[in-house]
């Protein structure tokens, strides 16, 4: 009985193979002082176990448990610079859009009012030119300069001879001027008063 | 929660399942401020593609009618003014080219006789006031652009906008019928 009932607790315990062994090499015939002898070792195992598994188990806690309270700050960080990379990304681009439409803006306008100007210098000539009110109302810090272009001696024009009318745009220190220019071919305006100027720049 | 049917030995070291609720809470409060950032940069981003659009738009129609209207005026003999229309004629074989203006629409129609050729229409924002002026043979285009914020007391007529672009054309050989403003 004793014996079988030592056999059952071994078999029930997991790591308890060197007393069963030992058990079994002495052919299972063991008194009642080597039995108590052998019980208390598989005592002193089981307690030897229990506090390992019990030591293991709250370091598993305290892993855990710092775990935990850096997962928070990890996903803090993650986010803001998840955050800091979107806004990285998309404020330049959305800048630069607005910026595009101003320029265009701009442009489109300028060359009204130098077709505006033009038609005037055609009626009333160059010298009275002056850029309107409502563009400077517009771009405040645009001058109008009117030249007179130089032509090749190989093409002679006959008449006054043509003008360059160009908008300068001041920009911030740093950054070169915004320039658009026309020329007026007067010659061309009074034979054919349908053509209209063209372009230079 | 405790499980008071292990011994109390044991109950130390029972592993906690779940979230606690203030992590629910951070996890909430994270995520519902990344969707708010990334509704906020998709809605800049689209209103910045329709204000483009918008913009785009006006300044393709401005050109369309500052060309048409130059090639109309530079082949005008007459003006003829009369409340919202300007007729420009080029010669008695010719038909000729009618403007007229209707809130925030300018209207070109080639008028032969009684019966409209062909017409375009050039259609700015709503609140744009347009009108013709003409003054030292000078036929002027004033577009007031419609104001980008209205107030809000006043009316859809009362919007002002201190924006406007003026489109000059010069008719040298035109004799006006009807001298005056044409609103």
């Amino acid at each position: 009985m004793r014996r079988l009932l030592v056999t059952t607790r071994l078999t029930r315990s997991r790591r308890r193979g060197r007393f069963a062994s030992a058990f079994l090499a002495c052919g299972g015939g063991l008194n009642n002082e080597a039995y108590s002898r052998v019980f208390t070792g598989i005592q002193n195992e089981v307690r030897e176990m229990k506090s390992i598994k019990s030591k293991q188990q709250s370091a598993k806690q305290s892993t855990a448990a710092k775990s935990r309270r850096g997962s928070l700050m990890i996903e803090m960080v993650v986010c803001t610079v998840l955050l800091s990379v979107v806004s990285a990304v998309l404020v330049p681009g959305i800048y630069a859009v607005h910026q595009q439409r101003k320029a265009t803006r701009y442009e489109t306008l300028t060359l009204l009012e130098l077709n505006n100007l033009a038609a005037i210098a055609a009626q009333q000539g160059p010298q009275t030119l002056q850029l309107s009110t409502w563009f400077t109302d517009r771009y405040g810090n645009t001058t109008l300069q009117v030249d007179e272009v130089a032509t090749p001696d190989s093409e002679p024009v006959t008449g006054p001879p043509p003008v360059r009318l160009t908008i300068i745009n001041q920009t911030p220190a740093g950054l070169p001027e915004v320039k658009h220019s026309l020329v007026i071919w007067p010659a061309l305006l009074k034979t054919s008063s349908n053509t209209p100027p063209e372009a230079a720049e | 929660m405790k499980r008071r049917w292990l011994p109390p030995e044991l109950r130390m070291h029972v592993t906690r399942r779940g979230v606690v609720f203030h992590y629910y809470m951070m996890y909430l409060f994270l995520s519902s401020l990344l969707l708010t950032t990334s509704g906020l940069c998709i809605h800049a981003i689209l209103k910045a593609d329709h204000a483009d659009a918008k913009v785009a738009a006006y300044l393709q129609t401005l050109l369309r009618l500052e060309g048409d209207l130059r090639h109309d005026t530079s082949q005008t003999t007459t003006v003829e003014l009369q409340d919202t229309n300007v007729v420009l004629n080029s010669g008695d074989q010719t038909p000729s080219v009618r403007w007229s203006v209707q809130d925030n629409i300018v209207r070109r129609e080639t008028v032969d006789g009684d019966q409209a050729v062909s017409s375009s229409r050039y259609v700015f924002a709503r609140g744009t006031k347009l009108n013709f002026t003409w003054q030292d043979q000078q036929l002027v285009l004033n577009i007031q652009e419609a104001p980008v914020m209205p107030a809000s007391n006043h009316g859809p007529d009362d919007r002002v906008s201190t924006k406007s672009v003026r489109i000059v054309t010069v008719i040298a050989a035109a004799a006006a019928a009807d001298d005056g403003d044409a609103s």
